[in-house]
């Protein structure tokens, strides 16, 4: 994935260096840009072209810094990056990363795979997958790889 | 099975009897049931079923009796029902009419009348839950709230049934007159949830007593089940509900088994209206036995044709004559509109004035309908067990919102009526309407009447166009209304349109043409005409559109293209409105944004020159803080403030008449920007050093030391000595400079005494800067970083999560009680190792945070070596003093000078140790929690096994981005900063931001002081204060010793004429503190404060009380001379009063 020009939003710091790490010395990603919120995120995707956004589900409003609190946190806030970019007519082939396998609560809990087929039917044009990450664990990278390949057989 | 084998089975000794009759039930077939049963009535168990309680004549014997087991069979209920009842049809027979009568009695408030008829009620039909509900609220609207009361304290003394005792005090609560409907709403809500009752369970909790608490129900076999433990008045009551409950949509293919089981009971009880007015809608047949009631009917007849004076002139007699008829209340508060009238005032009991005046807001449109609503539904609710208030419910319930489409009436209108209505052509069948109109025609009064609304449903415009009767809004509305029915909508359409443009006083016409008329456009698909209207007349009248179906137009505007609206400004409005969903809002909101090449709104008000209602209401209600986050125009929080203060600044003056809540609005922006500035100057200015002062100091002691180095240093000189390039200007390279090969060349040599006297100088100086305790570093650290605020922003991470438990004072960590409370039950046997897991995890985070607090954010030199693990880390070795001396020797000559040079070198160098803390914190120590949460949620994974409880696995994930959020912020404190004095603030403000400040870290101690503020007095140097009021505030949650949602705290502040700014914290105390010793120590603090003591003692030790480091504070920070400690112990509340020499405060100049 040399030339996929690839933008991940997500707000964990410890999610971004690995992944950052994985996409762009393991899978040679050379162009990465990082957005570690809703708005931040939106803005840039609407500014410049992207061939792959790696997308978080819950991330904050702003970006935070010593004078922003980040504002409200968007639980569902990765929904809400697919409607904007659909909406506005920017589509991105995006892959959801989360750290959640399962939302809501114990009855009425959505597991990631309900999420996912969800994410693939209202999104099926630019929707790819979803890849559960785990910070201990590197099965997260095998999954991210093999959707990533899918994409370049495609 | 076979009828003769429950026979054999009954009379076999080991066959559970109930079981078997709940293998009857399932059966499923009314006769087939009925049969066997006959067969088996003779068996004593059988007797007992069907006799056994059924007329209880104690309370206590209220559902003693054992229940059949639930069978899940709907029919098989019912069909026991059916028996029991006509095996009890006496009771019930005599029952129907009394309570008739006491129902009239008691709305009529012949209060003494409807007493006898209950005790008759009682006679025949015993004891029920009925007679319960009667009970009380005969007592409450006869004797008042005092007599309710002693009711359920008499009955509470009887009864021991945990449900019935339930079902007394909720009676209780639903019939006091001062109990709001939402407030009983609320209550009910949260008895219900507190004793976790099962889903089916709470819904017939919710049918018998909150009916409007759920929108529809659904397991009605199981409502049979549980009631059939109950007294038989009970249960007839009941299945008659249940059978009014079928006619609503999903029941709509039970029709069969309704009239079924409807006939039969009918067949029992002949004289039961409702039962008949079931049937009635079911099949024209049973028309004729609704009673006639000729009054009544010569009503309906005159208002159809528009006689509205002759039903003004009788209705308050027809009133007071029929009072539980509802039809009479409608038709005489509708005449009153048309006639353009008011109520009067004193000619009914209250309760019929209530429901008259809710029926007269409703009906014509009043403003804030909400008050008469919530009384019109508590009416309802009281009134539930009689048949006026089910028909009452459904015209409120109608009238006032788009539930029942364009009706404004439901099937409960009709099916609790106790006349012949016409209206029930509205749910008789297409095919059988001719029969019906046969049937109700046949009475002269109902004749005119019935043919129009036949007219109206068939569509048959041209009858109504030719009716002469009809007045001539009547005529248009139903004109209209017929064509809408036949199908042809474009003709309906420009049909309403062009009455529309009619002027009308009535209210009911100018509502029904605005509700028809947004009907077509919904039908012929014109999004913008109807988004239009609705808009328009919503902004003249909201309650003119309580009935328009925005939820259609919504879901059309979905579904086909916004874009199509886009330029329109009532886009925005009307999804401001009509939807729940800000995002929705937003996209609405940004669509017409753009769609004018927009990026905000204050572009949008520069363009414009007049403000009209829309654009008022566009400002105000859709460019929100709320909607206009989602915009990505916007670069943060200021940002969309300042935006909206732009908006708000201009709102005033377009809209004077809602000053007061722009002002206020803006008020509370500009406050909590305060805050947020506050609170990050707070956060950027941790770590100081009071430079200034300790320079101040030192001048003089260093004058007398630095005159003899200067000789020593001269003497010195005569030495041979490589000579160096030492500017002041190299001083930021000089940490970089090869040390070792300084020394190797011999540069410096460390035996020579004037070095050693600059060593001497500059170590004192470096000692003070660190460790002056009053102004020094380590104060700092103590009062900013180590008094309970790391730990306490570490723990508040875990806490907004529920993840971290709370620990005794003998240091053992307890139960985690949110989790306690909401492990679900498949989970339970897995709680006690949960709980372990959250201890052992809450314990190596605190251990953790402490250690940090305790070893690494301290400082140490290389003689001050108490933390050997300090990460300020001063130490100066030889060699780098030698650099240092190097660079002094040549260029300093004045001691101003020389403390320039010290100071300066400490600064960067401090700056050096804080940028080494920052990367700490963010790697080591980040990792370090990290993996403490990582084997936590190991260990819970490994608990859980193959179960999901994401409630607990997403909290803990999510505490790790938060964590990370976290510790990033905090090494934003490391920082060098000078004391702030930028900072303006009120003492209002600044009492806010601690009290934020201090929420924010105890997440769940959330603290809600009361502040009493005499002077709103603006102030420099208030980050100072910020603290004392944090360090006060902290006191009260540890050492209360109340829990957080029982505390009262009261903040005062004054300033006195002699310019002192007094504090008051005062909070209420736990029976369990030590008074005595707390007043001993108290009056240590104070006796301290009085003699203005040096002694710091106990400024760097973390723990205690903190009155050392507010007094430091106070002294040093502040630089106040005078200041005073005084405290109050009374009754369990403790006052803390501070007195601050206010004139020393660098106050505000008022000139700038």
């Amino acid at each position: 994935m040399k030339k996929t020009k690839t933008i991940l939003i997500e707000d964990d710091s410890k999610k971004i260096e690995d992944i950052k790490e994985y996409v762009t010395k393991q899978l040679g990603c050379e162009i990465f840009t990082v957005k570690e919120s809703y708005q931040s995120g939106i803005r840039e995707i609407l500014q410049n072209d992207y061939d792959l956004l790696l997308l978080d589900m819950s991330i904050p409003t702003f970006d935070k810094t010593p004078e922003e609190s980040g504002g409200s946190y968007e639980k569902f806030g990765g929904y809400k990056v697919l409607r904007e970019i659909i909406r506005k007519n920017r589509p991105v082939k995006t892959i959801l990363i989360t750290m959640f396998d399962d939302f809501g609560e114990s009855d009425l809990s959505i597991t990631l795979s309900q999420i996912d087929q969800s994410l693939k039917q209202e999104f099926s044009n630019i929707y790819l997958g979803s890849v559960f990450y785990h910070a201990r664990e590197n099965k997260w990278q095998e999954d991210l790889k093999t959707i990533i390949q899918e994409i370049e057989n495609d | 099975m076979h009828p003769e084998e429950y026979k054999k089975h009954l009379f076999h000794p080991k066959t559970n009897n109930y079981e078997l009759l709940a293998h009857l039930k399932q059966e499923g077939d009314i006769d087939v049931i009925k049969k066997i049963v006959k067969n088996i009535s003779s068996h004593p168990f059988v007797k007992s079923v069907l006799k056994n309680n059924v007329v209880p004549k104690e309370f206590a014997d209220l559902r003693k009796s054992k229940a059949i087991p639930f069978s899940g069979n709907f029919v098989g209920e019912a069909s026991m029902y059916l028996i029991i009842l006509e095996e009890n049809k006496d009771v019930i027979n005599a029952f129907i009419p009394l309570k008739e009568k006491f129902d009239r009695e008691l709305l009529l408030e012949n209060y003494s009348c409807a007493q006898t008829t209950l005790t008759e009620i009682e006679k025949v039909s015993g004891k029920s839950l009925w007679l319960i509900e009667n009970q009380i609220l005969l007592k409450e609207y006869k004797d008042g709230v005092k007599a309710n009361w002693n009711e359920v304290s008499e009955l509470s003394k009887i009864i021991q049934d945990p449900f019935v005792l339930f079902f007394v005090e909720n009676l209780s609560k639903r019939a006091e007159t001062k109990i709001s409907y939402f407030r009983y709403l609320n209550i009910f809500n949260n008895q219900v949830s507190e004793i976790l009752v099962h889903p089916d369970l709470y819904e017939y909790l919710c049918f018998k007593l909150n009916y409007l608490a759920l929108p529809s129900y659904n397991n009605l076999a199981y409502f049979l089940h549980i009631e059939s433990s109950s007294a038989i008045v009970d249960r007839y009551l009941m299945l008659k509900e249940i059978l009014s409950e079928m006619f609503s949509a999903k029941f709509k293919e039970h029709s069969e088994i309704l009239f079924k089981i409807a006939n039969r009971l009918h067949g029992i009880f002949p004289n039961d209206i409702q039962l008949c007015q079931i049937l009635s809608i079911l099949s024209p047949a049973f028309i004729e036995k609704l009673p006639v009631n000729k009054e009544i009917n010569g009503l309906v007849r005159e208002y159809s044709s528009g006689n509205y004076s002759y039903c003004i002139e009788n209705g308050i007699e027809l009133i007071k004559n029929n009072p539980t008829i509802i039809e009479a209340y409608e038709l005489y508060v509708k005449s009153l509109i048309e006639d353009g009238k008011q109520l009067p005032t004193d000619k009914f009991p209250s309760n019929i004035n209530n429901i008259l005046n809710i029926l007269f807001d409703i009906y014509s449109n009043q403003e804030n309908i909400e008050q008469p609503m919530d009384l019109g539904l508590k009416i309802c609710t009281s009134f539930s067990s009689t048949l006026w208030a089910k028909q009452f419910l459904s015209l409120i319930k109608s009238a006032a919102s788009v539930s029942n489409g364009n009706k404004l009436f439901t099937s409960h209108y009709l099916i609790h009526s106790q006349i012949r209505n016409p209206r029930i052509l509205y749910y008789a069948k297409k095919d059988k309407i001719d029969e019906y109109v046969t049937i109700l025609k046949s009475d002269s009064d109902l004749l005119e009447t019935t043919l129009t609304l036949s007219n109206i449903i068939k569509g048959n415009f041209d009858e109504i166009q030719n009716d002469a009767n009809l007045t001539a809004d009547k005529k248009n509305v139903f004109y209209g209304r017929a064509l809408i029915r036949a199908g042809m909508f474009q003709e309906a359409k420009e049909h309403f349109e062009l009455i529309s443009t009619h002027s009308s006083n009535s209210p009911l016409f100018n509502e029904e043409v605005i509700v028809n008329l947004f009907r077509c456009f919904i039908k012929l698909n014109l999004n913008k005409e109807a988004c239009c209207l609705f808009v328009e007349h919503y902004l003249k009248n909201k309650e003119t559109t309580k009935r328009l179906n925005k939820g259609k137009l919504l879901d059309s505007l979905e579904a086909g293209d916004i874009e199509k609206v886009k330029n329109l400004i009532e886009l925005p409005i009307f999804y401001c409105i009509a939807s729940i969903d800000s995002y929705q809002q937003y996209v609405a909101y940004d669509t017409y944004i753009e769609s004018r090449n927009f990026t905000r709104p204050t572009e949008l008000i520069n363009e414009r020159q007049n403000f009209d209602s829309k654009l008022i209401y566009f400002l105000r209600e859709v460019c929100t803080i709320e909607i206009m986050h989602h915009s990505y125009h916007f670069n943060g929080t200021d940002d969309i403030e300042n935006e909206r203060l732009e908006i708000l600044n201009r709102l005033i003056v377009a809209d004077t008449q809602n000053e007061d809540v722009y002002i206020k609005e803006i008020t509370e922006l500009n406050q909590n920007s305060n805050i947020r500035k506050a609170i990050r100057e707070v956060n950027k200015g941790r770590i100081s050093i009071n430079v200034q002062q300790l320079r101040n100091n030192e001048t003089n002691n260093i004058k007398e030391a630095f005159s003899r180095y200067r000789e020593i240093e001269s003497y010195s000189k005569t030495k041979e000595i490589v000579g160096i390039d030492a500017s002041i200007a190299m001083l930021s390279e000089l940490t970089n400079l090869n040390i070792e090969e300084l020394i190797g060349k011999q540069v410096v040599y460390t035996s020579d005494p004037a070095f050693i006297s600059f060593k001497v100088i500059f170590v004192e100086i470096r000692d003070k800067f660190i460790l002056s305790k009053e102004y020094g570093l380590d104060g700092y650290l103590s009062t900013r970083i180590r008094h309970g605020t790391l730990l306490n922003h570490i723990r508040s991470t875990f806490e907004s999560e529920n993840i971290i438990s709370q620990r005794d004072k003998d240091n053992n960590y307890l139960e985690n009680e949110f989790w306690n409370n909401s492990i679900p039950y498949f989970l339970i046997d897995k709680k006690p190792k949960i709980q372990e897991a959250i201890k052992k995890f809450s314990r190596a985070i605190d251990e953790y945070t402490e250690f940090i607090i305790k070893e690494l954010i301290q400082v140490k030199t290389e003689k001050y070596t108490k933390k050997p693990k300090a990460l300020f880390d001063f130490s100066l070795t030889n060699k780098e003093l030698a650099i240092l001396f190097t660079a002094a020797r040549e260029n300093i000559k004045d001691h101003n000078l020389f403390l320039s040079f010290v100071f300066d070198y400490l600064q960067r160098f401090t700056e050096n140790i804080l940028s080494r803390i920052r990367n700490f914190i963010n790697d080591e120590i980040k990792d370090n929690y990290n993996k403490i949460l990582q084997d936590f949620n190991t260990e819970i994974k490994e608990i859980l096994i193959s179960q999901n409880y994401p409630e607990l696995t997403n909290s803990i994930s999510l505490c790790g981005t938060r964590l990370q959020n976290e510790l990033k912020s905090i090494s934003e404190w490391f920082y060098l900063s000078s004391t702030s004095k930028d900072l303006i603030l009120d003492l209002k403000v600044l009492i806010q931001t601690a009290i934020q400040i201090t929420n924010t870290i105890s997440p769940n101690s959330k603290l809600n002081p009361t502040i009493n503020e005499e002077h709103s007095v603006p102030m420099v140097g208030t980050i100072h204060l910020i603290y004392v009021c944090r360090i006060l505030l902290d006191n009260i949650i540890i050492h209360s010793k109340v829990s957080p949602s029982d505390l009262e705290i009261e903040i005062s502040s004054l300033v006195t004429e002699d310019e002192f700014l007094e504090i008051s914290f005062k909070n209420n105390l736990s029976s369990s503190v030590n008074k005595e010793e707390l007043k001993n120590k108290l009056e240590q603090v104070k006796s301290k404060w009085d003699f203005s003591s040096d002694d710091y003692e106990n400024i760097d030790i973390e723990g205690g009380s903190g009155f050392d480091k507010i007094r430091r504070i106070i002294a040093f920070d502040l630089g106040c001379e005078r200041y005073k400690f005084d405290y109050t112990l009374e009754d369990d509340f403790l006052t803390i009063k501070l007195s601050i020499e206010f004139l020393n405060i660098p106050k505000y100049d008022e000139e700038n």
